[in-house]
């Protein structure tokens, strides 16, 4: 049986490190001030960061915590598995390229790329050389369940030791992450 | 243990996976240049399907994926049992974001639209991993049979063509001025296509009214490198071929034949190329559904998956089209024209944005 090892959640005026409560680190209130503000208090050197979307940039954040947490080192580079969920896929970003296209603009490649929501799975991947199993699913509300029954069949399947993911989602400045370290007991 | 079958497919080439098969037989393309179509550039060919029935009150998208997965529901023998959505998608009706932002556009309003007008009751889960989403759909269909979650899986892979993705892929000067040319020395770039797909994935191939194909098995696997260039190394394609061997207890010599992900774009052939080649897969015969299709992004794997399905039916693997003189990193068998075969394996690979990549291998059944 998988177990849940450790979690982050941060949503609006919430931060929880394996359900403790945490002070949010001080920002100007907006998604990307947040974001930003937690890329200077994790004393992260990550250039690639300023450019992600905040979808992506949520779940590295996510991840760059969890990894304080709990020693990810020790797995082999492709024994963990990232699977995320969310409700507004990329809609966040596919907002932005579709109001460059109502109104006539060109279309920006750097924005383009982050039209997938899948795309937060690769930049957690690339930032921590992990080339394991990937998979995003949709659904309008987290259903942690069901979420956790899909990781059983990945570690039943021998495809992942451990699954790394839960719930990130990001609509304009509305945002939520759930984030799991799930293993074997 | 499961098995693939009662497939279908609604693409430019037309409704059915023996049509679309007899057609691609015949050296048949649905790419071609619209002069009167909304968003569509002229002076590009597309993959856009023209002739198709509107169910009342549903979107294009969804009347024809409710009509893809009626005809799969046609095709069983029995309909017991729990069953699991998977739909796959990049996309879904992205066009409504025109309109602005709205819980419709999201991907999994088509699913549960479409849901609500079957008459077998069904979870839902719904895949949007970039252009992985429908071959990871059957693997997750498979993992879910293989560990007795789910009786039957109805896998969907969708995406219409949409103005949102040209001007992407434009804005990425990704896009071919002409019919895509999988694998060739003078590729330049991919062709869009729009297409749905469906089968079912059970664990008694009596299920299937006809003789279905057996999954062994399937994985994915990130290249951990970059979110939009193809790895130089062919990394995560190589892992996930890899593993997917594994995990269909095969060695790579029984591997018949692969159908590829070719999308025409210089750097993901060539990509492909070294994967094979590091995998010791330079002999058998690879061909890419794109010059006949185009790439239709979330439905590529299963709509690609499904045509190696009339492959082994047929004893035939489809040419190559638009690819006249191959030339990529490493030399790899790509068919340049139809090849009669026995068809036991077949190796299925997807690459997509993200750096994720899946594979599959589908076995003949005897019936």
């Amino acid at each position: 049986m998988l177990k849940a090892i450790s979690s982050i959640v941060i949503k609006k005026d919430l931060f929880e490190i394996n359900g403790k409560s945490q002070p949010l680190p001080e920002n100007d209130g907006t998604l990307k001030g947040l974001m930003s503000a937690f890329y200077h208090s994790l004393n992260m050197s990550y250039p690639k960061f300023h450019k992600m979307d905040n979808l992506s940039k949520l779940g590295v954040i996510g991840v760059e915590l969890l990894k304080q947490e709990h020693d990810l080192e020790s797995y082999q580079d492709d024994a963990i598995a990232l699977h995320f969920q969310n409700a507004s896929a990329s809609l966040d970003t596919d907002w932005v390229h579709q109001q460059n296209i109502n109104e006539g603009k060109a279309a920006s490649p750097a924005n383009f790329v982050y039209t997938l929501p899948n795309i937060v799975l690769g930049e957690i991947a690339i930032r921590n050389k992990w080339y394991g199993e990937n998979l995003f699913t949709l659904a309008d509300q987290f259903d942690q369940d069901r979420w956790m029954k899909t990781n059983q069949v990945l570690v039943a399947q021998n495809k992942a030791e451990a699954v790394l993911g839960g719930w990130v989602e990001v609509l304009e400045e509305a945002f939520e992450l759930e984030l799991y370290f799930v293993a074997k007991e | 243990m499961s098995y693939i079958g009662a497939e279908h497919i609604i693409s430019p080439l037309g409704v059915g996976a023996h049509v679309n098969f007899a057609k691609a037989q015949q050296g048949i393309s649905g790419l071609k240049k619209h002069e009167h179509y909304d968003h569509a550039p002229s002076n590009i060919p597309f993959g856009i399907i023209e002739d198709y029935n509107l169910e009342k009150g549903l979107t294009k998208l969804e009347s024809l994926v409710l009509q893809s997965c009626q005809y799969s529901l046609s095709r069983m023998n029995d309909l017991e049992g729990k069953w699991l959505m998977i739909f796959c998608t990049t996309k879904g009706d992205v066009d409504r974001l025109a309109a602005g932002l709205s819980k419709e556009v999201r991907p999994q309003f088509v699913a549960e639209v479409v849901a609500s007008k079957l008459d077998i009751q069904m979870d839902i889960e719904v895949v949007s991993n970039a252009c992985i989403s429908g071959l990871l759909g059957v693997v997750m269909a498979h993992d879910y049979i293989a560990t007795n979650n789910y009786d039957k899986v109805m896998v969907i892979g969708a995406d219409v063509f949409s103005e949102f993705t040209c001007r992407g892929f434009e804005s990425f000067m990704a896009l071919s001025d002409r019919e895509c040319k999988p694998f060739d020395a003078n590729r330049n770039g991919l062709s869009l296509g729009e297409a749905i797909a469906t089968a079912v994935v059970t664990g008694d191939k009596k299920d299937f009214m006809a003789c279905p194909k057996e999954v062994l098995g399937g994985a994915s696997a990130n290249d951990a490198n970059h979110i939009s260039g193809p790895s130089r190394t062919g990394e995560g394609l190589y892992r996930s071929i890899t593993k997917a061997l594994k995990q269909s207890a095969l060695q790579v010599g029984q591997i018949d034949a692969i159908s590829a992900h070719g999308t025409a774009t210089r750097y993901n052939d060539d990509m492909e190329s070294i994967a094979f080649h590091r995998m010791g897969l330079t002999k058998q015969p690879v061909n890419s559904m794109k010059g006949y299709f185009g790439h239709t992004l979330g439905a590529a794997g299963l709509l690609e998956l499904v045509m190696c399905m009339q492959s082994m039916d047929n004893n035939e693997m489809l040419a190559t089209k638009g690819c006249e003189s191959p030339g990529t990193t490493e030399k790899i068998n790509v068919l340049t024209e139809n090849k009669a075969m026995q068809l036991n394996t077949i190796l299925k690979t997807t690459s997509g944005f993200g750096g994720c990549n899946a594979a599959a291998v589908i076995r003949k059944v005897e019936c």
